[in-house]
């Protein structure tokens, strides 16, 4: 995944170019149907988007999917040059800027799209990520989310230096690896005009499953891949601790031999004798090596992802129970009379 | 061509993405071309009784006069490299027809229907017009076959018949997009697609709902007071709704009203002080040394 990038002239200036991300309907509908195919045998669907920047807006007009992993015949660099290729023949638009993939339960930012994400803003300066949420769209939310990394987090990954120090000093925090960027989306009148007869061959009921009160399911997936995250973070933490403790007795042992180490030099002078140097006792103490805080940081976004949804999703059903409440209300009153 | 295999009975469903890269195909057209043509793609089930088309492709084409009869030429080359890389990521589709975005057949839609269905081999290939020029306002959107006709042994020909077009094949996550989107259609005074948060849309689709349940009220006061004639079909609507509410008793229902409540608060406490946890720590890491 690390070279899926498209080579071409990196622009030079290397602060946030793009202030929002303009979604064609088609592109949308493909991502939908990609990701839909692939959840179901619960594979990760992963593609690449096309489209181009005007302005400080990216317009994302076509997508394809990238062939499964595992899929010989054709490596993956030849296959997405041959598509692009194709679409450019027919008028599409062929400047890569971005991929996409499907997530479920919102636990994407994770590492690996870190890594890629990386890989992709350093080839490509425009490059988003659009994260696309199953298992919430099924429940009837479209969840489309667009993600770029921050200067500062690619500074820290290009470094690769992960010490707490790196993080203090780049002000890097777990908000501040990914910049979420709004997504718009935005239809061709001509594709206006075949929703809007679309609708009557649409079901009604169709496309509202947002209303339905079992939400008890949703609820605790989330609330169990929190408590997943929350385990780790606190294992994280705890490694972090330890280390910090190891950091600490060293530090008083090494106080302690060299304060022997100058009693004893005191001693040698009063002597005559040549010292000892101070660098024969700290060689001793080798420095600990510091534990990365990538992944701890990482987590921690996760679980504020996790939060986030979990505040939304409690927000919508609650707002939805009170519905069911005056629905109640009104057939009591109304048995009352 | 063989005798059509194609039996009336097939049911042909339509996924609204084909009609989006059919749109998508006839806007991004070559400068100088009238219509958009490509490839369907689909899934046929064994018995061939209902063929799903779920993917398309365009193909490049060249229109030619050739004295007062206009041929079309596809290139085949393309449509072919562009059906093996559609293979790769989506094998079991396969090529089911052809569409064409002309406000009529015409004498090359024969040539062009013959050309497909030798690529269909085993079935008769399908033919789905889309007049996007509009005409009569609407976006017409039809369906053929081809049947041939003729004299055995004599003269051939091929006639193209007219299909019923099943509803949309939507899955749900499908229709969940394009009911986003269908707001961003009808409304377009509102903000320019914003994808809203959970809470607006379920504020939306109730205001949606109580505008129903208004025009359903002043309905069923109207046939009340005889000022309509009452329909029978409503009428039975109306009752199977009614009846499908759930019969619930004030205590039972109070019961799970507060524990739904409950939980949810619950959870929205622990969501919140795990956040507030995470930016505490995160303030004190980010201390500065002494």
């Amino acid at each position: 995944m690390a070279n899926r990038g498209a080579r071409h002239a990196r622009t030079e200036d290397t602060e946030n170019t793009i202030n929002y991300v303009q979604c064609d309907g088609l592109a949308v509908m493909k991502m939908v149907k990609h990701c839909h195919e692939e959840s179901s045998n619960m594979d990760l669907a992963q593609g690449a988007l096309l489209g181009l920047v005007v302005d400080k807006c990216l317009e994302i007009t076509n997508c394809f999917p990238f062939p499964k992993s595992g899929d010989e015949t054709m490596d993956d660099e030849t296959y997405q040059l041959t598509v692009m290729r194709h679409l450019r023949r027919v008028n599409v638009d062929h400047l890569h800027v971005g991929w996409y993939q499907s997530s479920d339960v919102g636990n994407s930012l994770s590492l690996a799209l870190l890594e890629s994400q990386y890989h992709y803003q350093t080839s490509i300066e425009e490059s988003v990520v659009v994260v696309y949420d199953t298992q919430k769209s099924s429940r009837g939310f479209l969840c489309l989310k667009a993600y770029r990394l921050t200067p500062q987090a690619i500074q820290m990954y290009k470094d690769s230096d992960f010490t707490p120090e790196a993080f203090r000093t780049l002000k890097v925090g777990y908000e501040s690896l990914f910049a979420e960027i709004p997504i718009v989306i935005k239809n061709s009148p001509l594709t206006n005009i075949m929703m809007s007869e679309l609708n009557e061959l649409l079901p009604e009921d169709k496309g509202h499953n947002f209303l339905d009160l079992g939400t008890a399911s949703v609820l605790e997936n989330h609330m169990r891949s929190l408590i997943e995250r929350v385990d780790e973070l606190y294992q994280e933490s705890v490694r972090y601790n330890k280390y910090q403790q190891v950091v600490f007795k060293q530090d008083t042992e090494k106080h302690r031999a060299l304060a022997k180490l100058a009693a004893e030099n005191a001693v040698r002078t009063s002597k005559g004798e040549p010292t000892v140097p101070e660098e024969e006792v700290i060689k001793q103490f080798r420095p600990m090596p510091v534990p990365a805080r990538l992944t701890a940081t990482i987590t921690s976004g996760q679980i504020n992802t996790h939060a986030q949804h979990i505040a939304q999703f409690c927000s919508q059903s609650l707002a939805k129970l009170f519905i069911t409440e005056a629905l109640q209300n009104a057939k009591e009153t109304k048995e009352i009379k | 061509m063989s005798i059509s295999n194609y039996k009336m009975h097939t049911k042909v469903r339509l996924q609204p993405l084909v009609l989006f890269q059919i749109i998508s195909a006839y806007e991004h057209r070559p400068k100088l071309a009238e219509v958009a043509v490509g490839t369907l793609l689909g899934l046929r089930d064994r018995s061939n009784d209902t063929i799903e088309i779920t993917n398309s492709y365009m193909v490049i084409h060249k229109t030619q006069q050739i004295g007062e009869m206009e041929q079309v030429k596809l290139d085949k080359q393309y449509a072919s490299e562009m059906y093996e890389l559609n293979q790769i990521n989506n094998p079991q589709e396969k090529i089911v027809g052809w569409y064409n975005t002309a406000k009529s057949l015409s004498r090359s839609s024969a040539a062009l229907h013959a050309y497909y269905a030798r690529e269909c081999a085993d079935a008769q290939p399908l033919h789905l017009l889309v007049d996007l020029k509009l005409r009569g306002g609407r976006l017409n959107t039809r369906l053929y076959c081809g049947v041939p006709i003729g004299v055995p042994g004599g003269t051939k020909g091929l006639m193209f018949t007219l299909l019923p077009l099943l509803k949309m094949g939507t899955e749900i996550d499908d229709s969940v997009a394009l009911r986003v989107m269908q707001n961003y259609a009808l409304n377009p005074a509102k903000q320019p697609g914003r994808i809203l948060p959970e809470l607006m849309s379920v504020l939306e689709i109730t205001l949606a709902l109580e505008e129903k349940l208004d025009l359903l009220l002043r309905y069923i006061k109207d046939v009340l007071a005889r000022k309509r004639l009452p329909d029978k079909r409503v009428g039975r609507a109306l009752y199977e709704a009614l009846t499908s509410v759930p019969m619930m008793d004030a205590e039972s229902f109070r019961l799970m009203f507060n524990t739904n409540v409950r939980d949810i608060l619950l959870s929205i406490t622990l969501s919140t002080m795990i956040k507030t946890q995470l930016e505490l720590s995160e303030k004190l890491s980010h201390l500065p040394n002494h």
